[in-house]
């Protein structure tokens, strides 16, 4: 049995192995910016039940943001919201045959943990400055410096264990049930994995903000105490 | 068949077994809590579930990581190679 | 196990550009839209805010207007009232102004003909008195009656004093001796009486008058001295109507 903590590669690109997970997530890509494109092109003053649609995910979103982060949601639109849909559409993309979704491989949950870090790391310098940004470790107090050093570390690998332990479980299981009973049987299974994927999807963007807006706050002059998210 | 590969095999079922017990015990609490809030309050529904959300997932990480020790052990085993 | 540090920042790229053009074709419009729309719709109920508020303040004017039409209207049936009050109060005192002067002339009017009337009536009364007793008068003519007016008519011509009885004597016409019927067997007494009575010889022509009804008078060219029933009638006659 093939291990699920492998990637096959495909082919190579001089020194570049392009494994599977890359030209599935290119194919996710081109999946999602050619639809967004198609889906926006006549955007009117009264909307259509297509514009109206796309609207209300905005929408949504946006409220999410406020209601999570209690700031804007101007900033943080296009990463969170970009983030789940691509982490959407790649767990749902195991529905297809002979796609193993991207996320249930250990670079892409890799890379899209170390961009949340990267993200939590520049939207705190832009909200804060870099002094803000580095007095967001000293909080509630400096005794917390290092613990709040580590938790940036750990909560972001947490991030990528859990993300990609439920997608590579997901696909491990229903690839075990289909060995022994390929018919029918693995569907139940394959509609938790949709549900789980969905569910995955809206943590990893959720967490994602969590963090940074978490961040900005501890690096405002006199903000509110309000206690961080503590990972394990 | 050495040692190493039995008590591997076994630490695995062990972990994904024993890791399961607790996160399973947490979620049963959580999500009964929540229940029990949204009865009290159901206009705060939405705010109780998305929070339930996250809970439950930052709960069902401690399964997840004892699965990926698992197959660490079972497909990656340090000590085998 | 294998971990691909290519693949690792192959997918972070990926997801990055991901990121970059989803924001180009698909978040920022739409947000666009959503903001574009929400300012429209802002403009538009400003608009209709500013065209409501404009439509309130018109009506407002309007109704003012209407009350100052209505006002205006009741100040102008008011003063109509009153006018016509003033004027039908002038006319009603006018008229009855007129009417007290008419009713004032009619009495003054009525007493007038009444009072002539009663007039009349009474100098009626009085001439049919007096016809009466001329005629009774004149059915107790006889002599003795004529005596008697002789001896008042030498009474009278007594009492004159001289010099009218000298012009009277003097008189070269005579004078008239009237008596109401022809006086016959008393004529030569009656001219002794007179010509006794004045201390001259006056000459004396008898003429009848029957209006004298009974007596004697004298009559001279200036002078007359009346001593008849008529003369006695036409007294009272005066008396009554003086009296009247």
């Amino acid at each position: 049995m093939m291990s699920p903590l492998n990637s096959v590669v495909l082919y190579q690109l001089g020194p570049i192995p392009i494994t599977q997970a890359v030209v599935t997530t290119w194919g996710i890509m081109i999946v999602l910016v050619v639809g967004a494109f198609l889906l926006t092109r006549r955007l009117d003053l009264v909307p259509t039940r297509r514009q109206a649609a796309l609207e209300l995910v905005v929408v949504t979103l946006d409220s999410q943001i406020t209601e999570t982060s209690g700031a804007r949601p101007g900033p943080y639109r296009s990463f969170i919201g970009t983030l789940f849909l691509f982490i959407l559409v790649a767990n749902w993309s195991s529905l297809i045959p002979g796609v193993e979704p991207p996320t249930a491989h250990l670079e892409t949950d890799a890379a899209l943990a170390a961009l949340v870090f990267v993200s939590v790391i520049w939207f705190g310098i832009v909200g804060d400055g870099v002094g803000g940004y580095l007095k967001s470790f000293a909080a509630p107090n400096p005794v917390m410096i290092p613990l709040n050093i580590l938790q940036s570390l750990t909560r972001v690998f947490s991030m990528f264990v859990r993300l990609f332990g439920n997608v590579m479980s997901g696909v491990f299981v229903i690839g075990i049930v289909a060995s022994l009973a390929g018919l029918l049987v693995p569907i139940p299974l394959m509609a938790l994995d949709l549900l789980t994927g969905l569910v995955q999807a809206y943590i990893f963007a959720v967490l994602a903000l969590v963090f940074i807006s978490s961040t900005i706050k501890d690096g405002q002059p006199e903000a509110p105490e309000t206690p961080t998210k503590k990972e394990i | 068949m050495d040692y190493l590969r039995l008590a591997s095999i076994v630490s695995a079922a062990f972990a994904v077994a024993f890791g399961a017990l607790g996160p399973a015990l947490a979620e049963g609490r959580a999500v009964a809590a929540a229940m029990e809030a949204i009865a009290r309050q159901p206009e705060a529904a939405n705010t109780i579930s998305r929070t339930l959300f996250v809970g439950l997932a930052m709960i069902e990480t401690t399964a997840i990581y004892c699965l990926v020790i698992a197959l660490l052990l079972l497909f990656a085993n340090p000590l085998l190679v | 196990m294998t971990f691909d540090l290519w693949a690792l920042g192959l997918q972070a790229a990926n997801v990055l550009i991901l990121v970059w053009l989803m924001q180009r074709v698909f978040w920022r419009p739409v947000a666009a839209a959503i903001a574009t729309r929400q300012d429209t719709v802002n403009a538009i109920t400003q608009t209709a805010k500013a065209t409501q508020a404009k439509a309130e303040a018109a009506l407002a004017e309007a109704t003012q207007a209407r009350d100052g039409i209505a006002a205006e209207r009741v100040k102008a049936l008011d003063a109509a009232r009153s006018e016509a009050e003033t004027a039908a109060k002038t006319i009603l005192t006018e008229a009855q102004k007129k009417a007290e002067t008419l009713l004032a002339t009619a009495k003054t009017q009525i007493e007038k003909d009444t009072a002539a009337a009663r007039k009349a009536n009474a100098a009626e009364a009085s001439d049919l008195s007096l016809v009466i007793a001329a005629r009774l008068l004149d059915r107790l003519n006889g002599p003795a009656i004529q005596s008697a007016f002789l001896s008042q008519l030498v009474d009278a011509i007594a009492e004159l004093p001289e010099a009218e009885q000298a012009t009277l004597t003097d008189t070269p016409t005579g004078i008239e001796v009237v008596t109401a019927k022809d006086a016959g067997a008393l004529r030569a007494e009656i001219e002794q009486a007179v010509q006794s009575a004045f201390k001259g010889k006056p000459k004396l022509r008898f003429v009848t008058d029957p209006d004298l009804i009974g007596g004697i008078e004298l009559r001279g060219p200036h002078f007359s001295l009346r001593n008849s029933w008529q003369a006695d009638l036409s007294t009272i006659r005066k008396a009554l109507s003086d009296a009247g």
